[in-house]
């Protein structure tokens, strides 16, 4: 097992390796310069060369990535090009954000999900299980931005019940409780197609293990419902659910770009939309870094996690 | 300057993704809906209900004592020869604004959504509208402008005086205080000013790169900013540059304060001190940017006690903001939302004509556009105020040459193009085109400054199409098409030449000799279209010797009769400085300018 895990984790330098390679590379294909950026369309040629000079972008790619790698591994990230923050603490504010998020959004989607998933599947075939799956359909394909700006008009403007943006009070003293209503409505908006993937999920591994011999098996010496359910069919169930919620893990901590600018939201997905829109590649690298370790980092966790449950896993 | 357009780009790109139009109809409904109700619950009671700021009656609440310190410091504009002239206008535009604020009341929180986080604290890496609205709350300029006025006015400078050969500038400064205590001396002025032009300055580029600096103030000699003694200021230029003043008023130039700079080194940004009405208090990155009142302010402290910036990037959800009460102020509004907010009878929409011009640059190599009539006849086959009307929900007005409405520069004695057809078509069968002809026009996909770009365009296109002419419309991201724009017309179109393409400006100064020259002179450094007219040449060459405003004025009137006349663009607009407002926010004024916001006036009806 713990070999197994070694091997995982150092796996995790290549990846990490051609993540950023990637990142710069695009970043340097894609139209547009950083000068350009910061200086602007009325900057003459010579002005955009002393910016391009003090960015160090005069410089050939092969050393501008290479100087890059070699001052990330001594912990030094850089600077933000336009905010002249230090990349670390700027990225590192942010993902505490977004990790709040993405640990609210995924207690909504596990809870929800496995609750939607377990209930229509012993219920197969009700009027029950076709509303609830329907819902779940339209879960899975209503974009985040839409059902993001549903919410806000419902609950926050129409029924005004919720705040509508950003992490906490602005003009006021921030509390445990107000930090908590903030995450409600981006939470759901992030979760809402983790549930439906996990309740789909969860349902069908469900509906194979109610037809099995060891369940009529059980009934048949008499257990209580409950028994049959909690002892013999969860259980056995959920296996499979387990790579699935690692897997959501990460969408859930990096993916939430697009709800974190419809809800103004303070985090990471936020700040690297902005810094793509600006060229601020520092940033941009950071933010990508961050993500990837955290996807690396919970696959590694998932995988441990089913080896622990699955011995097969380990022997392969 | 010009990086308006940049940072709107950066703020706009990020809002700019394809859900835009689905959450905007959404908003739409929404504020439908809600304003149906609004209207519906208050009807009876509406008549009595909105007090106009005349009739507030006095309460209990500690009113403002009359304004002697502030207001009339302010105006205290020296006899000089550039502002004398305009010095009784701008005392009165000020008495007004007292009377307005005999009124107020102190206190309070002002909540203004802005379209981006701010990227900076440091004034001299502004870095867009949004920056420079909050950020001049923060750092008075040594220049700036008052109210809806663009007449220059003392801000940390009181007086000023410029030597007869132009190159001499000698400003006296107030006696007052940085945030922090430091006491604002002509060497604390300099340093501002050192630190961003001055390669020996211990503090030159030590914080990052100021790509502005040389552009903005392209003739001051670095080592001739001179302490003459503890209240007065000397800048020497290399060559007379009048709009050397105008350019003191941006943002980029308001002053900080150096012990706090040498303290903080480039963590400044995350602290800033300067010397305006408003201090800095506290900067939650993507949540909240927060000044609170300065009470030693020279000009009286602000009636407000916080204003807090918040960003809001999609600009549906700043409406929806604004209508639940969460913000007070939104700027920035999109048109489509206009009819919002007027139908809202909790807002107030406020717009004044802004520093803003739209334009069609056209290829003037181009075999066809090459011809004066072609050019005046395309002007003529497009219906720009049909456009304002309907695109822009009449934000805007029509556009008939380079200077700004609502500035001294401005006239409109010029050759005007009404929407006329018939004229176009016979001018371009005049001109040998009687089929007319086609060519490529280029379009961003969005960018600062650049309404509706593409929505503009095929209206554009659809009423070339009626004289015969086909625009072939081609479409680039904004940083693409900066560049290809800025790299000649005569390749922009993928190495093709194109025959017009869209520009927006937006410049933080009145005085349009600047840019104009830039974008119009034969040896203009941005000036793809290859327009070159010696005439126009010779006329902004010599307002830029003239320090005279009033002279100078004189010459860039004649200026814009020749280019409305030689007509090298198709013009088309001056979009209007719009901010939409809680009602509760009494004594808003707009200035021309989008960087400007001025706050300390305003105050909250409870």
């Amino acid at each position: 097992m713990a070999t197994y895990l070694a091997r995982r984790l150092l796996l995790l330098v290549p990846v990490m390796l051609g993540v950023t390679i990637v990142v710069f590379s695009m970043m340097h294909l894609a139209p547009g310069d950083p000068a350009v950026v910061m200086a602007g369309p009325r900057a003459t040629p010579e002005i955009l060369d002393e910016v391009r000079r003090y960015l160090g972008l005069d410089r050939p790619l092969v050393v501008q990535y290479t100087t890059w790698v070699a001052h990330a591994l001594q912990g030094d990230f850089g600077r933000s090009i336009r905010q002249g923050e230090q990349v670390s603490s700027l990225v590192l504010a942010r993902f505490r954000d977004s990790l709040l998020l993405g640990i609210t959004a995924f207690l909504i989607a596990s809870i929800v999900g496995i609750s939607v998933g377990v209930v229509t599947a012993l219920k197969r075939g009700s009027l029950l299980d076709r509303v609830v799956m329907l819902i779940s359909m339209m879960g899975v394909s209503t974009p985040a931005f839409f059902l993001g700006m549903v919410l806000i008009v419902v609950f926050a403007f129409r029924i005004p019940i919720l705040p509508m943006s950003g992490l906490q009070n602005i003009d006021g003293p921030s509390s445990p409780l107000d930090i908590a209503r903030h995450l409600v409505l981006p939470g759901i908006t992030l979760a809402a197609p983790s549930v439906t993937v996990i309740a789909r999920v969860v349902r069908a591994s469900v509906l194979e293990i109610v037809g099995k011999d060891y369940i009529r098996t059980a009934r048949a010496k008499g257990l209580r419902e409950q028994g049959v359910v909690g002892r013999h069919i969860l259980r056995n169930a959920l296996i499979p659910a387990v790579t699935l919620l690692g897997l959501q893990i990460g969408f859930l901590l990096g993916g939430a770009a697009i709800v974190e600018v419809v809800f103004s939201y303070p985090g990471i997905g936020n700040l690297m939309v902005k810094s793509i829109v600006e060229r601020d590649l520092p940033v941009t690298q950071g933010c990508v870094l961050v993500i990837a370790t955290v996807y690396v980092l919970v696959n590694i966790g998932a995988d441990a996690v089913q080896a622990y449950l699955d011995p097969r896993v380990r022997l392969s | 300057m010009a990086k308006d357009n940049t940072t709107e780009f950066a703020t706009d790109g990020s809002l700019r993704l394809t859900r835009r139009d689905a959450l905007r109809r959404l908003a739409v409904a929404a504020a439908g809906l809600s304003g149906l109700t609004a209207l519906a619950a208050c009807g009876p009671a509406a008549p009595s209900a909105p007090p106009t700021l005349a009739a507030v009656p006095p309460t209990a609440a500690p009113t403002v004592p009359p304004q002697s310190a502030a207001p009339t410091a302010a105006p205290t504009v020296a006899p000089t020869v550039a502002a004398a002239p305009t010095t009784q206008a701008a005392a009165n535009a000020q008495s007004g604004g007292q009377a307005a604020v005999a009124n107020a009341r102190r206190g309070g929180t002002l909540v203004v959504a802005n379209e981006a986080d701010m990227n900076e604290g440091d004034p001299q890496k502004y870095s867009g509208t949004h920056a420079g609205r909050t950020l001049r709350n923060l750092f008075d300029p040594l220049v700036t402008v008052y109210d809806d006025s663009s007449t220059l006015r003392g801000g940390l400078a009181e007086s000023w005086d410029v030597s007869p050969d132009g190159l001499t500038y000698t400003f006296k400064l107030r006696d007052t205080a940085f945030h922090d205590g430091t006491p604002f001396t002509a060497d604390a002025a300099a340093f501002t000013f050192l630190r961003t032009l001055d390669e020996k300055n211990e503090w030159y580029q030590k914080t990052g790169p100021f790509p502005f600096a040389k552009y903005i103030w392209p003739y001051v000699v670095p080592d001739q900013i001179k302490a003459v003694d503890a209240r007065t200021l000397r800048f020497q230029l290399s060559q007379p540059d009048s709009t050397f003043l105008d350019n003191l008023t941006w943002a980029g130039s308001g002053i900080i304060s150096p012990p706090a700079l040498q303290k903080a080194g480039r963590d400044f940004t995350l602290r800033p001190v300067g010397a305006g009405p408003f201090k800095f208090s506290d900067w939650q990155k993507g949540t909240s940017f927060t000044i609170e009142r300065y009470d030693n302010y020279w000009g009286g402290a602000p009636l407000l006690d916080k204003v807090v910036f918040k960003p809001v990037e999609e600009s549906a959800a700043r409406l929806v903001q604004l209508q639940s009460g969460n913000v007070d102020l939104v700027v920035a509004l999109p048109p489509e939302f206009i009819a919002d907010v007027k139908a809202d009878p909790n807002l107030n929409l406020i717009e004044t004509p802004g520093i803003h011009i739209w334009w069609i640059t056209f290829n003037l190599n181009d075999e066809h556009l090459k011809d004066k009539r072609v050019r005046q006849a395309l002007n003529y086959a497009v219906d720009k105020q049909a456009i304002i009307t309907d695109i822009l929900a009449g934000t805007a007005s029509v556009s008939h040459s380079f200077a700004f409405p609502n500035t001294e520069a401005f006239t409109d004695q010029v050759t005007q193009y009404p929407y006329d057809p018939q004229r176009a078509k016979s001018l371009l069968a005049e001109a040998g085109y009687p089929n007319g002809f086609s060519t490529v026009f280029l379009v961003p996909e969005s960018g600062s400054g650049m309404i509706a770009p593409k929505e503009i365009a095929t209206v554009v296109q659809a009423q070339l199409a009626q004289v015969g002419v086909e625009a072939k419309i081609q479409t680039l991201e904004w940083t693409s098409y900066i560049a290809a724009y800025n790299g000649g017309m005569d390749k922009a179109a993928n190495g093709a030449p194109a025959g017009m393409a869209q520009m927006s400006y937006m410049i933080p100064q009145p005085d349009p000799g600047m840019y104009a020259y830039d974008v119009l002179g034969g040896k203009g450094s941005l000036n793809p279209g290859g327009f070159a007219n010696s005439e126009f040449d010779a006329l902004m060459l010599k307002a830029k010797g003239t320090p005279d405003a009033a002279q100078r004025m004189d010459l860039y009137k004649q200026a814009q009769k020749i280019v409305a006349d030689d007509a090298p663009w198709l013009f088309m607009f001056h979009a209007h400085n719009v901010v939409a407002a809680n009602k509760k926010v009494q004594n808003i004024v707009l200035n021309p300018d989008f960087n400007i916001l001025h706050l300390e006036r305003v105050w909250l009806q409870p």
